[in-house]
């Protein structure tokens, strides 16, 4: 049987898929404000995981800066607007842009959601998924730079057989199910998320001054 | 289709998508990231300490040439935690070191630098003279 049309076929949906059915991103206040600098504060939680930001916040700071900016300490900053009384989404919500320029000089705000932090069973695996929308704002201005949302499915891997057929495999799924929904497997898919959502062909965040093709990638994000 | 075909096919995609996803690391970031994870694990002191040692380490072992910089964050980072172990001194050098860096930075490195020193200031006038 000849199963090369199929293969290519299959092939170049699955190369499509991430391409199709989004609107062009508009990136002209991006490009006409151009951040240096991205304080990155607490994200908001949609999800039950209470411990969600806290672990996320810890994932966020490589993958933007190495698109080519200066990112704060993410640490530092959450302690500082807590001496503030920034201590939750809240009251970070509304500190004004104008502020966070005056108390750490930054260029932009990265405003993180977290929408989805969670780990869904099928019978004999499972799925951690996490998700966020990100939302990068110009600290001078208030406009909206930047807008994504990232949706990360991670198959966790069927539960190997172990032998003792089919009883054996739903033990397995059972003892593996038990053990995914850990803060260590949250993390790199976390950190995987953010790789993603900032380097989308056509919807990442461009490339900037600490990166040496930086202004080379425009034409991507027209 | 013959089988060796179609793995030396996979293969092929496997290696052209992991190309294209290959990391091009601008800075050195050694255990940064995993330093802000332990503190967020272990609250206090105990937390706080094993970061001071990931990122002391961090920027020991960053490459000397100026190929690949210490990443933004970490010698303020480093500063902060030092500060918060009452050695006020190395705090500020590191701030300054960051600032020196990265000039994004230099507005707020500037403000806890003279924050520091005006508390020295204090503590100094505190003590009685000897």
């Amino acid at each position: 049987m000849n199963y090369l049309p199929l293969t290519a076929a299959v092939t170049s949906l699955l190369l499509l898929s991430a391409c199709v059915t989004r609107p062009k991103a508009d990136y002209t206040a991006f490009f006409t404000r151009q951040p240096r600098s991205i304080l990155v504060v607490p994200p908001a939680n949609k999800t039950t995981a209470v411990d969600a930001p806290a672990i996320f916040l810890t994932t966020v700071s490589a993958a933007f800066a190495e698109r080519g900016y200066y990112v704060f300490p993410v640490f530092l900053v959450q302690d500082i607007l807590n001496d503030l009384g920034a201590t939750d989404e809240g009251s970070i919500a509304a500190v004004p842009p104008e502020k966070f320029k005056e108390v750490f000089g930054t260029d932009s705000i990265l405003y993180v959601t977290i929408t989805d932090w969670t780990t869904a069973y099928v019978v004999l695996a499972s799925n951690i998924i996490v998700g966020a929308e990100y939302r990068l704002v110009d600290a001078v201005t208030g406009d909206v730079l930047w807008k994504h949302r990232e949706r990360v499915v991670h198959d966790s891997g069927a539960a190997a057989g172990g032998g003792g057929g089919i009883i054996g495999a739903l033990v397995a799924a059972a003892v593996s199910a038990a053990l995914t929904a850990t803060t260590v497997q949250y993390r790199p898919i976390a950190i995987q998320a953010n790789n993603f959502a900032v380097s989308r062909q056509g919807y990442g965040l461009p490339l900037g001054p600490y990166h040496p093709d930086f202004q080379k990638d425009q034409e991507q994000y027209k | 289709m013959n089988p060796p075909l179609v793995r030396f096919l996979i293969l092929a995609a496997l290696t052209l998508s992991s190309m294209a996803c290959a990391p091009r690391q601008q800075f050195y970031w050694g255990s940064y990231e995993d330093s802000l994870f332990s503190r967020q694990q272990h609250a206090g002191a105990e937390g706080e300490a094993s970061a001071l040692t990931m990122l002391a380490s961090t920027i020991t072992d960053a490459p000397s040439d100026a190929a690949q910089k210490v990443g933004p964050g970490i010698h303020a980072d480093y500063g902060y935690l030092l500060l918060k172990q009452g050695r006020p001194d190395e705090a500020i050098a590191e701030l300054q070191k960051e600032a020196s860096l990265y000039p994004e930075s230099a507005q707020l490195m500037n403000t806890m630098i003279s924050r520091i020193q005006e508390r020295k200031k204090k503590d100094a006038e505190r003590k009685p003279a000897p």
